[in-house]
């Protein structure tokens, strides 16, 4: 790569005169004359902020000074002043315009979606089991064992928590008071054998415990990266269950449970 | 409104320049760590092992293996070796031990926490290599996301427990890119020539260098490989090399066709013979249509680098980029096999393509701003641009699905023929080789493009020209 020219060090008067004029005078300010461009410049001088800088330069070009400035100084008020002047062309300005409105829209629509989005119900919950297989994953840190189901994590190593293979197993979801349910999402084991154990497995819905209904089966298999959603028609409901109605014996495994509503 | 208020309006208020950089650079720092948090907290679970002990004894603990036989001045090819290691084959070049001859004086647990620790620390250093060198903005931030969501994949994970090679690699690949793009093509080239080492495959970047006339480049391959060859035949012997390879070809029989063997050989074997009706044998028509394929590919590849080489060895060093990113993915691709955990090998080409793309597309919206072009060069322009991130997109999402998907669905469908796992079966196995057919095809569209654009501009040189 080819170096930068070095910058002179000792400019002179006229020099620095001419990269204000040259920063004054680009676009912003559409009189062109030499008056209008000596007044601009004496207005870019005026608006450095910097004292030190704002001083020294002034010295210098009214002659009061000997010594011309730092090249750092220099540099500094060129930048400055070029960031200050405004270059933009009409298209730009345009671009921007749409930019922001495009980012408002989108915030917006983030923020509505925020608003209004189901909570899940099952976050941090009691979850209970006809029975809990040997190789659950032990408890999350000061969580019961099968927390885990519940605890947020989609995608765990292997499960978060596994039936004995018997007939009608099931895992069940106590939302702590009756709720608004719109749906419910289940997610697989993520290591292996995905729908081999757990098939056909469905979701039931109670008030009271007692009396369940059924929202949904699946006999197809179902993965982390696309889990099995249950609509549930925004029905009451404070357990949640998933069982499969098989005679034979049947093993559910899962990662999570997610029961979403408003 | 007059001048002077114009400009007064427009400067005052406004944060000085460099603040604003400031700023905007702790913005972008805390939203990578806020998204690498959301990433870690749920993929850093999967990184403890139960068993410490047992932890990460799969494939690269071989090359550690290795280097112990070789300090003991044993070989791992012969069958005193093998039965010492109590395994059937030693899966990597007899050179691949040489680099873990420091970790040989460490314990098992150790050695191997500290080589997959190394994958890690490898995966960060290679994205911030490429973000600072392509003056990605904000490095930093975007090498902790980047890093982090990668962790969160599969990918990593399956480098991590069972500790691969690839990363080490790529890593090689990437470093050899920065010196071959300074102009130091030996050292470039020893870079390569590390990778060679761990696995052949890297010698088509080798070859890259041969055609281009990238002589020193070429040397410093061959010198690195050979010399840590020679230093391993050394205890290993020459005669190590033949039996790596007849090793090979006896586990050939069964990954070739494999569900997961996201290379041209097994994506060729299983058009042949799908894999849902059954296990895929290697088979000598699917070989040599592979075989021509690939041929296919590399001549096709260097017809479109070879301006670029041209240049490269020139005038412009960085005119390499495009075909290092098409040659090295090209490099894993044709090999024999890839399995999941060679994606990372993808992350330079797809750093290249995207600055590429995106550099071409910012300069004409400039000059579009600034009214030097049309709005129909930047709605081309654009559309490239769009290619190029939707391509990277689908890469994204096809490296983040479920590495157990397509064994998972193979063994269902063994069990039950229904439609949807069926169905399932082939989205997982196609997932497999997403990622390298697109990210091939994008070096191949980001060369195209540039040999138009040089075709283009030499009939406006032409057409301008005076008579």
């Amino acid at each position: 790569m080819r170096a930068p020219a070095p910058l002179d060090a000792r400019l002179s008067r006229a020099a620095i005169r001419e990269l204000l004029l040259i920063v004054a005078g680009l676009r912003n300010i559409d009189r062109p004359e030499p008056e209008a461009l000596q007044e601009a410049a004496a207005w870019v001088l005026a608006d450095l902020r910097a004292p030190e800088l704002r001083d020294g330069l002034k010295a210098y070009l009214d002659g009061d000074a000997a010594a011309p400035p730092p090249v750092s100084t220099l540099v500094a008020v060129a930048s400055h002043l070029a960031a200050l002047v405004d270059t933009r062309t009409p298209r730009e300005l345009a671009l921007k315009r749409a930019t922001l409105l495009v980012a408002l829209v989108l915030c917006a629509g983030f923020g509505i979606k925020l608003a209004f989005r189901a909570r899940n119900f099952a976050l941090g919950r009691t979850v209970t089991a006809s029975s809990t297989c040997p190789y659950t994953p032990p408890a999350p840190y000061r969580s019961k064992r099968l927390g885990r189901a519940v605890d947020g994590v989609r995608d765990e190593k292997t499960f978060a928590v596994c039936t004995n293979k018997e007939v009608r197993p099931w895992i069940q979801v106590d939302l702590a008071k009756v709720r608004t349910v719109s749906d419910v999402v289940v997610y697989p084991r993520t290591e292996c054998c995905f729908g081999q154990a757990d098939l056909p497995l469905s979701v039931e819905i109670s008030k009271d415990d007692k009396k369940y209904t059924p929202i949904g089966t699946t006999k197809v298999p179902f993965t982390s990266d696309s889990p099995w959603t249950v609509e549930a028609g925004n029905r009451q409901a404070r357990y949640v269950r998933l069982t499969t109605k098989t005679p034979e014996a049947r093993s559910i495994v899962i990662s999570e449970i997610e029961v979403h509503g408003r | 409104m007059d001048a002077k208020a114009a400009f007064l309006a427009h400067a005052r208020g406004r944060i000085p320049p460099r603040m604003a950089a400031r700023l905007l650079e702790l913005f972008a720092l805390a939203v990578a760590l806020y998204g690498a948090t959301r990433f870690l907290a749920v993929a850093l679970p999967k990184y403890l092992p139960k068993d410490w002990a047992a932890a990460h004894d799969f494939d690269a603990i071989i090359d550690w293996k290795g280097a112990r036989l070789f300090l003991n001045g044993e070989s791992p090819f012969s069958p005193e070796g093998l039965a010492e290691l109590n395994v059937q084959q030693f899966g990597h070049p007899p050179s691949a031990p040489f680099w873990f001859i420091p970790l040989g004086v460490f314990e098992k647990p150790l050695a191997a926490e500290l080589m997959s620790l190394s994958v890690c620390v490898c995966l960060v250093v290679h994205i911030w290599l490429c973000a600072k060198e392509l003056r990605f903005p904000f490095p930093v931030a975007l090498t902790i996301l980047l890093s982090a969501a990668l962790i969160a994949t599969d990918v990593m994970l399956i480098h991590f427990v069972y500790i691969q090679l690839s990363e080490y690699i790529a890593l090689a690949y990437v470093i050899g890119w920065l010196r071959l793009r300074r102009g130091q093509d030996f050292s470039g080239g020893m870079a390569v020539g590390v990778g060679i080492t761990f696995k052949l495959f890297p010698g088509l970047v080798a070859l890259l260098f041969l055609v281009g006339r990238k002589w020193k480049a070429f040397a410093g391959a061959c010198t690195m490989f050979l010399g840590v060859s020679a230093v391993m035949a050394t205890t290993f012997g020459v005669r190590a090399w033949p039996l790596f390879f007849k090793m090979q070809n006896d586990v050939l029989a069964f990954w070739l066709g494999h569900v997961r063997n996201a290379s041209l050989q097994g994506i060729v074997h299983r058009l042949f013979a799908p894999i849902c009706l059954g296990h895929v044998p290697p088979n000598k028509i699917a070989i040599r249509t592979a075989a021509a394929l690939g041929f296919l590919l590399v001549a096709t590849g260097f017809f479109l680098s070879w301006p670029d080489l041209k240049r490269a060895r020139k005038e412009d060093p960085r005119a390499i980029d495009m075909p290092f990113a098409l040659f090295s993915a090209l490099s894993a691709f044709l090999t024999a096999w890839v399995w999941e955990h060679y994606a990372v090998i993808l992350i330079l080409p797809a750093f290249l393509v995207f600055s590429q793309l995106f550099a071409s597309f910012w300069a004409t919206l400039r000059a579009f701003l600034d009214e030097r072009t049309s709005l129909r060069k930047l709605a081309l322009e654009a559309l490239s641009f769009g290619i190029g991130f939707a391509g990277l997109a689908v890469c994204g999402k096809a490296i983040s699905l479920n590495a157990a998907g397509a064994e998972a669905f193979l063994d269902l469908w063994g069990t039950r023929k229904d439609a949807t796992v069926h169905r399932l079966l082939h989205y997982y196995e196609v997932g497999k080789y997403l990622p390298w057919l697109v990210m091939i095809a994008l070096c191949y569209f980001c060369l195209i493009r540039a040999r138009l654009a040089e075709r283009a501009e030499r009939r406006a040189r032409i057409a301008t020209a005076p008579t």
